[in-house]
C-alpha cells in the first residue's frame, strides 16, 4: 500500500464519517465545565479584566488627549487673537506719539550756544532767539533731528532742480514741496541762510532730507562729515528696519474639513491643525509655503465605492461603509499676493502635498433580514498610505505690525487613490493661520 | 446554518449563553470528528470538546469576520478547528504519561480483529482507534498532516519540533499504521481460508 493510498483510506472514512450529535446534558455538562475554569481562571480572568480596563483607559486617555490636542489648538489660536488685539492697542496709543520721531537727536552734533540768538554760519541745526522758543526748540530736538538746509545742501537742492518729493517714513506717507518749505521760511537772504522767524516745526526733518535724491553734497568738510554721519545712521536704521519686516513667517493654523470621495462632498466635517512656514521670495509677490498640518478626515461611502485589495465587495447585506482617518500633510506651494498693502494682502495659492496615512478605520454598516448590525475594523497599516494630492487656494491676509492673520479657502484634489479602500481622497475646507514674521 | 452563522456569532458575542448553545449544538459534530483523534475515549473526547468550547466564547471577541458573509462559515469552521486541535494536544501532553506509555487499551483489544467490512470501508472509528495505537508524536503528525490538512511547517510550529522530525514521524507513522492495517487484512484473509 502507498503512501498515497493509505491516506485516501483514511481521508474517504473521515468523509463518510457522521458525527454524533450532542447528546443530552451535553449543554450542561459544558456549563459546569464553563463555571469550573471561570473559578479556576478567577484571578487570571481579573488580570485580563484589569488589562482590559486599562487599555479602556489608556483609549479614553487617548480619546482625551485628542481632543486635548484640539482644544489647545483653539486656545492657543485665542491666545494669538488676544495677543494680536493687545498688539494692536499699544501700537495705536504709541503712533500719535512717535507719529514724528525719526530718530534721536546725537547730541553732540547739535550746537546750542547760549546767550545771544546766533547760529554758526554753517551748522545743521538752528536755535531759537528767544528763551521760550528755545526751550521748545530744545525739546523738539531731543525727539527729532532736524536737518536745516544749510546754505551748501540747499543750493544743492535748487540747482538739481528738484522740486517735491514723496517720502514713506514711519508710516506716513509724506510730501514735501521744496519751494514751499523754502518760501515758508522767513526771509531767504541772499547768501542763502534762512532766517528763522517762525516756529521750527516747518523744518525739515533730517530722514526726510537724507531720503531725498539727487542733491550732491557741498560745504565744509565738517558738515560734509555730520551729514555723513547722518546718513550712516539713517542707513542702520534702514537695516534695522529691514531687519524687523523680514521675508520670513512662522505660524500656527487650524481649520475645519470637509473630505470628498470621487467627488461628493461628505456632510461630516473633520479638523485640522498644524504648523506653516512661508519665505517671500525676494521682493517679489510671491511667496513659497511648506509646513506640517495633522488632518483628521471623516467620510461616508457605498460599497461600491470601496475596494478593500482592489477588489470589489459582492455582499448584499452591506448597506454603508463609514471611515475615518488621520494623515499628516506637508504641502509645498507656491503663492502670488494679488492685491498687496501694507496690512492687507489678497493673494492666490497653488501646490502639491505629500500625505501619509497614519491612522484608518472602518465600520461596516450591515441589515440583514430587518436586522441591522455593525462591524469595526482598524486597517491602519494595510493599504497604500502615501499619495499627493494638488492644492488651490485663495486667501486674505491682514497683518498688524509683525503679526498677521490669515484665512484661507482651499480644494486638495487627489493625483492617486489611497488606503485599505483604494480610495480617491480628497477635502476641502478653510485654513486660518497667525503668522509672526521674522 | 450559514444563513444564520452572523447572527449566532453576534449573539455568543454578547455572551447570551442561549445563542452560545446553538453554536455549541450545531458544531458539536464536526468538533467531534477533530477531537475523537487525539481523545481515547469517548470521555476525553467529551472533555476535549467543552474545554474547546470554553476557548472559544472566550476567544470570540478576537475572531476576524470575514467581509464576504459566505467566508463565514469556513473562517469560523477552520478557527474552531484550530482551538480544537491545540486543546487535544495539550489535553494529550497533561497526560502524557497516562496516553503515550500506558498499557494498551484493554478496550481496543477487546475489539474483534476481524471486520467484517472491506479493507476499503473500514470505519473512520476504528482508523482512529488504530491511530490511538501510535505513540503522540506520531499520531499528531499523521493526524495533523493527513486528516487535517496542515503541512510539515504548521505542524512543527504546533508540535514544537522541527519540519525535519515532522517529516521523520509522518514516515514512521504511516509505517506502522500499514502494517497494523496489513495485519487486519491478513485476518480477514485467514478467516476465510479457515
Amino acid at each position: 500500500m502507498t503512501d498515497e493510498q493509505l491516506d485516501k483510506l483514511f481521508l474517504d472514512a473521515a468523509k463518510r464519517y457522521t458525527p454524533p450529535s450532542a447528546p443530552e446534558g451535553a449543554w450542561e455538562r459544558f456549563l459546569e465545565k464553563q463555571k469550573e475554569a471561570q473559578l479556576q481562571m478567577g484571578s487570571e480572568d481579573l488580570e485580563v479584566a484589569e488589562q482590559a480596563n486599562k487599555r479602556k483607559n489608556i483609549y479614553w486617555i487617548t480619546a482625551v488627549r485628542r481632543g486635548q490636542l484640539r482644544i489647545a489648538g483653539i486656545l492657543i489660536f485665542c491666545l494669538g487673537c488676544l495677543g494680536l488685539w493687545y498688539v494692536l492697542k499699544e501700537n495705536r496709543s504709541d503712533l500719535k506719539q512717535t507719529k514724528k520721531i525719526v530718530i534721536k537727536s546725537p547730541p553732540d552734533l547739535f550746537e546750542r550756544p547760549s546767550g545771544n540768538a546766533h547760529w554758526p554760519k554753517d551748522s545743521m541745526g538752528a536755535i531759537s532767539r528767544n528763551k521760550e522758543d528755545k526751550n521748545k526748540g530744545k525739546a523738539y530736538f531731543d525727539q527729532h533731528i532736524i536737518l536745516y538746509a544749510s546754505r551748501p545742501i540747499q543750493g544743492s537742492i535748487m540747482a538739481s532742480g528738484l522740486k517735491d518729493m514723496e517720502i514713506e517714513k514711519a508710516g506716513l506717507s509724506i510730501k514735501v514741496h521744496f519751494e514751499d518749505l523754502w518760501k515758508k521760511q522767513v526771509g531767504l537772504r541772499p547768501d542763502g541762510l534762512n532766517v528763522r522767524k517762525d516756529s521750527i516745526y516747518n523744518r525739515l526733518s533730517k530722514a526726510e532730507f537724507l531720503a531725498a535724491k539727487g542733491p550732491t553734497l557741498e560745504g565744509k568738510s565738517k558738515d560734509l562729515k555730520r551729514f555723513q554721519n547722518y546718513r550712516n545712521m539713517a542707513n542702520i536704521e534702514k537695516k534695522v528696519e529691514k531687519k524687523q519686516h523680514g521675508k520670513w513667517q512662522l505660524g500656527f493654523l487650524v481649520g475645519p474639513n470637509l473630505t470628498t470621495i470621487n467627488g461628493s462632498v461628505g456632510k461630516t466635517a473633520g479638523f485640522n491643525t498644524g504648523l506653516v512656514v512661508q519665505r517671500r521670495i525676494k521682493d517679489s509677490k510671491f511667496s513659497l509655503g511648506s509646513g506640517f498640518v495633522l488632518e483628521s478626515m471623516v467620510y461616508k461611502m457605498s460599497p461600491d465605492e470601496f475596494h478593500p485589495g482592489g477588489k470589489n465587495l459582492d455582499i448584499p447585506s452591506l448597506t454603508s461603509v463609514s471611515g475615518k482617518c488621520q494623515m499628516l500633510d506637508i504641502p509645498l506651494n507656491v503663492r502670488y499676493d494679488v492685491v498687496r498693502s501694507k496690512k492687507n494682502n489678497a493673494f492666490v495659492s497653488t501646490g502639491i502635498s505629500g500625505l501619509l496615512m497614519t491612522k484608518e478605520t472602518y465600520s461596516y454598516n450591515y441589515n440583514k433580514q430587518g436586522q441591522a448590525y455593525q462591524r469595526r475594523v482598524d486597517v491602519s497599516g494595510r493599504g497604500k498610505s502615501l499619495y499627493t494630492v494638488t492644492n488651490l487656494s485663495i486667501g486674505y491676509e491682514r497683518k498688524f505690525n509683525r503679526t498677521s492673520i490669515q484665512v484661507e479657502p482651499y480644494i486638495k484634489l487627489p493625483m492617486s487613490t489611497i488606503g485599505y479602500g483604494n480610495l480617491n481622497l480628497g477635502s476641502l475646507g478653510t485654513q486660518i493661520s497667525i503668522k509672526h514674521n521674522f | 446554518m450559514e444563513n444564520n452563522l452572523a447572527i449566532i456569532l453576534s449573539g455568543c458575542k454578547q455572551g447570551i449563553p442561549a445563542w452560545q448553545k446553538v453554536l455549541y449544538e450545531q458544531y458539536y459534530g464536526f468538533a467531534y470528528t477533530i477531537c475523537i483523534r487525539y481523545a481515547p475515549t469517548k470521555e476525553d473526547t467529551t472533555e476535549i470538546i467543552n474545554d474547546g468550547f470554553v476557548n472559544v466564547f472566550k476567544g470570540l471577541s478576537n475572531f476576524n469576520f470575514p467581509e464576504n458573509e459566505n467566508e463565514l462559515s469556513p473562517a469560523f469552521m477552520g478557527w474552531l478547528k484550530r482551538i480544537m486541535i491545540h486543546i487535544g494536544i495539550n489535553h494529550e501532553k497533561s497526560h502524557a504519561r497516562q496516553i503515550a506509555w500506558r498499557k494498551p487499551d484493554l478496550e481496543t483489544e477487546k475489539i474483534p480483529s476481524v471486520h467484517l467490512n472491506p479493507l476499503e470501508s473500514l470505519a473512520y472509528e476504528e482508523l482512529v482507534k488504530l491511530i490511538h495505537k501510535l505513540s503522540p508524536a506520531y499520531r499528531h503528525v499523521f493526524s495533523l498532516f493527513v486528516l487535517d490538512g496542515c503541512s510539515h511547517e504548521e505542524i512543527a510550529r504546533i508540535t514544537k519540533t522541527s519540519i525535519g522530525t515532522s517529516k521523520s514521524n509522518l514516515l514512521k507513522a504511516r509505517r506502522q499504521l500499514r502494517k497494523m492495517i496489513e495485519v487486519i487484512h491478513a485476518e480477514e484473509i485467514s478467516k476465510y481460508d479457515r
